[in-house]
């Protein structure tokens, strides 16, 4: 093919002048198809981001996840006595440390979560003190320090009533609050009712805490209390077998023993998780959205806030816009080889006139394949006006309204900034997407270039 | 030679031509004649392989229009012949310029070679001043030279012209045929123009009458 490129693109290029009701339509076509799901893209990405920007200011710019494997099952593996009172005890650390380390996530502690009513669970000093003023110098000894849901959280409310009947001592007994933990609010974070980017927001979960969180600050006050608390429970699991064991004399050795084990296996039931932090939330996103493994289950959640949880809910908003987006990608490509087949009938005389100045068949394709993407980009361009109005309107109606909802919500000193303009890789599929649009509707049109339709067009006309 | 041999073409059920034989030396000024609807333009566009024939050969020295390759078909436009189209076809986008350097853009030709190429047509056809203007911006005669330049740009052994006098007022129409009797002579190309004009047959070395299909007179002008 001699045909300059150069050549074929000042042909093209006037063609687009030449025809400008024909390359308009197709341009609008192409641009609403394409504008509205831009726009709704560049206000979902710029809603997540402004979320997950406010979701990390109490954690001081940094997100923490707690990770650990589950087998197969889904429930947790068990651990012994040993391995619970033992502060840097993680099942299978160096896997999760390797896995993290690849997003940049640093192992800053553990937590433990002893299930008994209410939960216990320990997180290790150095996984908060880093954005949480702790006042442990003020512990009283042999008291756990503890973080609390709220301010003012009362020590008998909730689950606490029942430790005091159970264990028969009261919370202050054992606790002294340190600090606040920063969890979101309650509820949803919504707008006004009616407010349509309450269907995006509605999928923002809260973090809201109901139960003090243990402080394991290394003094071996925690191991101290889980040991006491493994003894009740210890205690109590005999009690209930001794009166197992009156209730069915004739149980022989081996049921005897296997129902023992089961009920002693019962009084310690924990699990432990690595905590990493990692200083750039994307990475953490990326950490905590790796492909799904059923074989082997990596479970990551917030340790505090919910920026994870976030950047889950609106990969699946995200991934139906996708959906959307083929669809519309059909639409737009049928429509476009209409008007282009159209198109190409009606310049069946130009086309003529190529042959006859000898081009060939490649360089008239070549042509219209540079008219096509003359008009893709064109259309992109208005794309981009029509997304960045939907961006823009809808920044004018709920910035301030939001801005002041994420206040709240995160529990903010200060209302965070709000933005609706942002990119993603569904910006550039949408790209990929107007810019296939030529050469599919090219491959689609070809029967229209044959001689034969040609000179049919010539002598119709 | 051009030598056409039982050529027929129907669209569809409608015979547009019937059996037409005919020859053409090497060197003629050829005038197709006849009315509108005769005929005369599907046989020129025939000879030029625009258009296939539906039945019968037509032969370009020895070689079948019909038969060729994509790649000789392609040689063919470029060295073989010019076309001068009914209703000029010049692209309304592109200058007078580059509409006269069409052909060696589609060869591949350097813009400043076709640039060059192009005024020396212009200037020996007499539209050097209208080069860089847009077709709609120029006048009838004017056009048809333009025409004729670009059928020539790539010096053409056959010159095929369309109703070349068509749309004219009689004196351009009259510039229009001496500036291709002119070519004809400066060349000694192959000239074929499809005319109901009258004047044109005052310079013909050969006319071929086209009536209802069929070649049905051959008569040797002066």
């Amino acid at each position: 093919m001699k045909l300059r490129l150069s050549d074929a693109i000042r042909i093209s290029w006037s063609s687009v002048g030449g025809h400008k009701v024909r390359s308009l339509l197709t341009i609008v076509t192409i641009a609403i198809l394409f504008g509205v799901v831009l726009g709704v893209n560049f206000v979902l990405q710029g809603l997540e981001d402004t979320v997950v920007a406010a979701s990390v200011v109490p954690t001081a710019g940094k997100v923490y996840i707690e990770s650990q494997y589950y087998v197969t099952s889904g429930a947790p593996s068990t651990m012994t006595e040993e391995e619970i009172l033992n502060p840097d005890f993680v099942k299978r650390r160096v896997e999760l440390e390797a896995d993290a380390d690849e997003y940049g996530g640093k192992l800053v502690g553990v937590k433990t979560s002893f299930n008994d009513r209410p939960p216990v669970e320990i997180i290790s000093v150095e996984a908060v003190e880093e954005y949480i003023e702790l006042d442990l110098a003020g512990v009283p000894e042999g008291k756990v320090p503890v973080l609390v849901p709220w301010k003012g959280f009362s020590y008998d409310e909730a689950m606490y009533g029942m430790q005091a009947e159970e264990l028969q001592r009261n919370f202050e007994d054992d606790f002294y609050v340190v600090g606040v933990m920063p969890m979101t609010e309650k509820g949803r974070l919504e707008l006004g009712v009616g407010n349509p980017l309450n269907f995006l927001l509605s999928s923002v979960p809260s973090n809201y805490a109901y139960y003090p969180v243990l402080i394991d600050d290394g003094s071996g006050v925690v191991q101290k209390y889980l040991k006491e608390r493994i003894d009740i429970h210890r205690q109590k699991q005999e009690e209930k077998f001794a009166e197992m064991v009156v209730a069915d004399p004739e149980m022989d050795e081996e049921d005897y023993r296997d129902t023992y084990n089961y009920i002693m296996s019962q009084a310690i039931q924990a699990d432990r998780a690595a905590i990493f932090q990692f200083d750039d939330p994307q990475k953490a996103i990326a950490y905590a959205l790796q492909p799904y493994d059923y074989a082997n289950y990596l479970m990551q959640q917030d340790l505090f806030s919910n920026t994870i949880s976030v950047a889950r809910s609106f990969a699946g908003l995200k991934n139906m816009l996708v959906v959307i987006e083929v669809i519309l990608l059909i639409v737009a490509v049928v429509i476009a080889s209409l008007t282009f087949g159209h198109m190409i009938d009606q310049d069946a005389a130009t086309i003529a006139l190529y042959r006859a100045m000898g081009a060939t068949k490649l360089q008239i394709l070549l042509i219209y394949l540079c008219y096509l993407v003359e008009l893709c980009i064109l259309a992109l361009g208005v794309c981009l006006v029509i997304a960045l109005g939907i961006a823009g309107v809808t920044a004018l109606m709920n910035a301030g309204e939001l801005s002041q909802k994420l206040q709240k919500f995160y529990r903010l000193a200060e209302a965070p900034r709000v933005w609706f303009v942002a990119l993603n890789w569904v910006t550039w599929t949408v790209v990929g997407a107007v810019l296939v649009i030529a050469p599919v509707t090219l491959i689609l049109a070809d029967r229209h270039f044959s001689a034969r339709n040609i000179a049919r067009k010539l002598k119709e006309d | 030679m051009i030598k056409l041999s039982e050529v027929n073409k129907s669209y569809g059920k409608k015979p547009v031509l019937m059996d037409v034989n005919l020859e053409i030396p090497k060197g003629e000024f050829v005038m197709l004649r006849g009315r509108s609807g005769s005929g005369k333009s599907t046989l020129l566009n025939i000879i030029g392989g625009i258009e296939p024939a539906t039945s019968g050969e037509v032969s370009i020295e020895g070689k079948n229009v019909n038969n060729l390759k994509a790649k000789e078909r392609v040689d063919f436009y470029r060295h073989k012949v010019g076309f001068i189209f009914q209703g000029f076809y010049l692209q309304p986008q592109l200058s007078v310029m580059e509409n006269i350097g069409l052909m060696g853009t589609f060869a591949g030709m350097k813009r400043s070679e076709r640039e060059v190429r192009a005024r020396e047509l212009a200037k020996q056809l007499g539209i050097e001043e209208v080069l860089d203007s847009k077709p709609a911006e120029i006048s009838g005669g004017q056009a048809e030279r333009a025409c004729a330049a670009r059928a020539l740009f790539m010096h053409p052994e056959i010159i095929l012209a369309d109703e070349p006098t068509n749309n004219l007022d009689p004196e351009n129409a009259q510039n229009v045929i001496e500036m291709l009797k002119q070519i004809w002579q400066d060349t000694g190309a192959t000239v074929i123009v499809a005319s109901h004009d009258p004047m044109v047959e005052k310079y013909a070395t050969k006319v071929v009458k086209v009536s209802e299909g069929r070649v049905t007179d051959e008569a040797k002008a002066k």
